[in-house]
């Protein structure tokens, strides 16, 4: 970790980016990294939570521990479930370190912030991935708790559609209610709504529902669908009394 | 802010005062302030109740009517005006009268709105209708110069957390279910604190004894916060808890319920005070937390806390903490203008009031009293926060705004 460099500060964690010896083969020979080792070697990130002053010690323990490990149980769980997130490669529970596969791309954020017309299927049919990715998740009763556009990472390549992988399981939750889940699509639908440019067409996070539907069963989508319109009434547009 | 723009001073012969009435909870205030900004008076009376109860709709509205004229005497009285609102050369200084529309309990609201448009009868001024929650803002951006902060409002009936935009305060996160107050006010109830001067103070007092932390869950949704399942989790405690706060003991030091890393299991023994830290504890956890994600994506450098609850001492000291770690400042106001009062209505009022003065071609006294009608003067339980366009008057100071002194704190 002393090779690595400050990636970002979120709120919870900082990231740091390091070099990860990934052995392709067992070697019997004492381990000092060579130029072979060297070339295995593949960037990955260090997530570190740190105390928040301002809790107190005995809640801030609870908090950043239980979360910590409903972050990489949460992470192998949705791999397992077949969705696309960073692969767990080590945890280190007393310095609050989770070591991750670094996942190469762009934020969902960025890519809606540089869109052109010319774009328009592309982000759609993106748009669509991550609503079948949330479906697999929910699926698997697993919710994300912080679903942004910034959360959302996108691969393109020249010859395959876009590909979407989910990262910052900080806030996921195992969870089967109907209610988190729709909670959940939620944050996801204020915040991509409210990247949209002016002149698009309304709403692009339609285009999440649909992939969504696509992929999650019928009782699942029935269930969150109702349940999403009842969270979207008292949220925003929620009066207030007092 | 309070320095007005060049266009706000061109008439100075014109009044220059707004009366503003306040009842929208167990308070009701009146307050009289100049164009600007200085409180001439803000007298504020509270309906008390036995310990272990509430206040009742019906209750307050008559508690309000039964002092309300008193207060606003008083208040005339304190800012040297007579009954006529007029000073002692006779001339008529308060230019309108402001009150709380809403949202709040409807008894209350109306005992406080039929006295002002009685008033604005009377002396035949401006009435304008105010939302208690944007006066609340702006009463705190007034007192501490906050320019642009984001806002984080916990009252007994309001939980959210605001950041201005785009000609709204926009609500980036609030309660889903009941008020932070609410719920301190509640398990205060539970444990049979008492409610003189307020229940959430000797939540806080007696917190300060608290030596362990219980479990209470934490409940954060996305940008949104929940109390309603950490309530009931707590009253259940409470019955079980061992009482032992006594009003008149002197107050352990602020750090001392923080120094101890115990933490104890619902069957081990507990007292009140460790019900009150882990309360205050969790739910000011869950606040700062969301205050603080607000901030980070709007890029606000700073945090007012306004609303009853943002008197808590130690709910400034977290927020404190939080702005700290990220060089962001923290603004926070005493219970004199954190609390409802008076004054902060008729601020709200006069910043409505001059932006329709500014933009209107003809500002006469007819004019002004068509622009804000007595018949215009009623009352909403449910009246939100971004309902208002505060650009109304926020545009003004940016306009006439350079002069003035950014991030001062005394």
């Amino acid at each position: 970790m002393s090779r690595g460099f400050g990636l970002q500060q979120g709120a919870e964690a900082v990231l740091y980016t390091a070099p990860f010896l990934f052995q392709c083969e067992p070697t019997f020979q004492a381990s000092t990294p060579s130029d072979a080792d060297a070339a295995h070697a593949q960037p990955i990130i260090i997530k570190r939570r740190f105390p928040r002053a301002y809790r107190h010690r005995t809640l801030d323990k609870k908090l950043t521990r239980g979360r910590l490990a409903s972050e990489a149980r949460n992470l192998l769980k949705a791999r397992k479930l077949g969705v696309k997130v960073p692969a767990v490669l080590r945890v280190d529970v007393d310095a609050l370190c989770i070591y991750l596969e670094r996942i190469p791309g762009d934020t969902l954020k960025e890519k809606l912030a540089r869109q052109t017309k010319n774009d328009k299927e592309q982000v759609e049919t993106t748009l669509k991935a991550l609503g079948a990715a949330c479906a697999t998740l929910h699926q698997g009763n697993i919710v994300h708790g912080d679903l942004t556009p910034s959360n959302v990472m996108v691969t393109t390549t020249q010859e395959s559609a876009p590909s979407v992988a989910l990262i910052d399981f900080g806030l996921a939750q195992t969870s089967t209610l109907a209610e988190d889940k729709a909670v959940d699509l939620y944050v996801l639908e204020r915040a991509i709504n409210s990247t949209a440019n002016d002149g698009d067409e309304a709403e692009p996070f339609g285009h999440v529902l649909a992939g969504y539907e696509s992929r999650a069963s019928k009782g699942l989508w029935n269930a969150v669908r109702t349940k999403l319109d009842e969270v979207r009434a008292r949220g925003r547009k929620r009066t207030m009394v007092g | 802010m309070s320095d007005l723009s060049p266009r706000q001073h061109q008439e100075d012969n014109s009044p220059s005062l707004v009366l503003g009435i306040e009842g929208s909870a167990n308070k009701v205030g009146v307050g009289i302030v100049s164009c600007k900004g200085a409180v001439r008076a803000n007298p504020r009376r509270t309906y008390v109740t036995p310990p272990g109860t509430g206040f009742l709709p019906r209750e307050t509205a008559q508690h309000h009517r039964a002092v309300i004229l008193e207060l606003v005497s008083e208040a005339l009285a304190e800012a040297s005006l007579d009954s006529h609102a007029c000073d002692d050369k006779g001339k008529r200084r308060v230019a309108a009268v402001a009150y709380t529309k809403g949202p709040g309990m409807g008894g209350p609201l109306v005992a406080c709105a039929v006295v002002a448009r009685t008033l604005s009868l009377l002396w035949r001024v401006p009435l304008v209708d105010v939302n208690h929650c944007v006066a609340h803002i702006e009463m705190g951006r007034l007192i501490t110069k906050a320019r642009d902060p984001a806002v984080l409002y916990v009252s007994g009936g309001n939980t959210q957390v605001i950041a201005y935009n785009n000609g709204r305060y926009q609500i980036f996160g609030e309660t889903i279910d009941i008020a932070i107050g609410n719920a301190l006010d509640r398990v205060a109830r539970a444990l049979h604190l008492p409610n003189d001067p307020a229940p959430g103070l000797h939540v806080e007092n007696c917190a300060r004894s608290g030596k362990r932390l219980l479990d209470l869950p934490y409940a954060v949704k996305g940008m949104d916060v929940s109390f309603s399942g950490l309530l009931t989790k707590a009253e259940s405690l409470s019955t079980r808890a061992k009482r032992t706060y006594d009003r008149n003991a002197p107050l352990p030091p602020p750090e001392a319920c923080l120094a101890s890393d115990a933490s104890a299991s619902d069957d081990d023994e507990y007292t009140d005070a460790d019900v009150c830290l882990t309360l205050q504890e969790t739910c000011f956890a869950m606040l700062v937390e969301t205050a603080e994600r607000a901030m980070s994506h709007t890029g606000a450098d700073s945090l007012l806390l306004v609303g009853g609850v943002g008197c808590n001492k130690r709910l400034q000291a977290m927020a404190e903490a939080m702005c700290a770690e990220r060089g962001a400042f923290c603004h926070a106001t005493d219970e004199r203008f954190c609390i409802d009062n008076g004054a902060m209505v008729a601020w709200a009022g006069w910043n409505q009031y001059n932006a329709w003065r500014v933009g209107a071609s003809d500002t006469s006294d007819e004019a002004a009293m068509k622009a804000f009608p007595v018949s215009n003067g009623f009352c909403t339980q449910r009246f939100r926060t971004d309902d208002v366009y505060a650009g109304a008057w926020r545009n003004l100071e940016e306009e006439g705004d350079e002069p003035t002194a950014k991030k001062a704190k005394s």
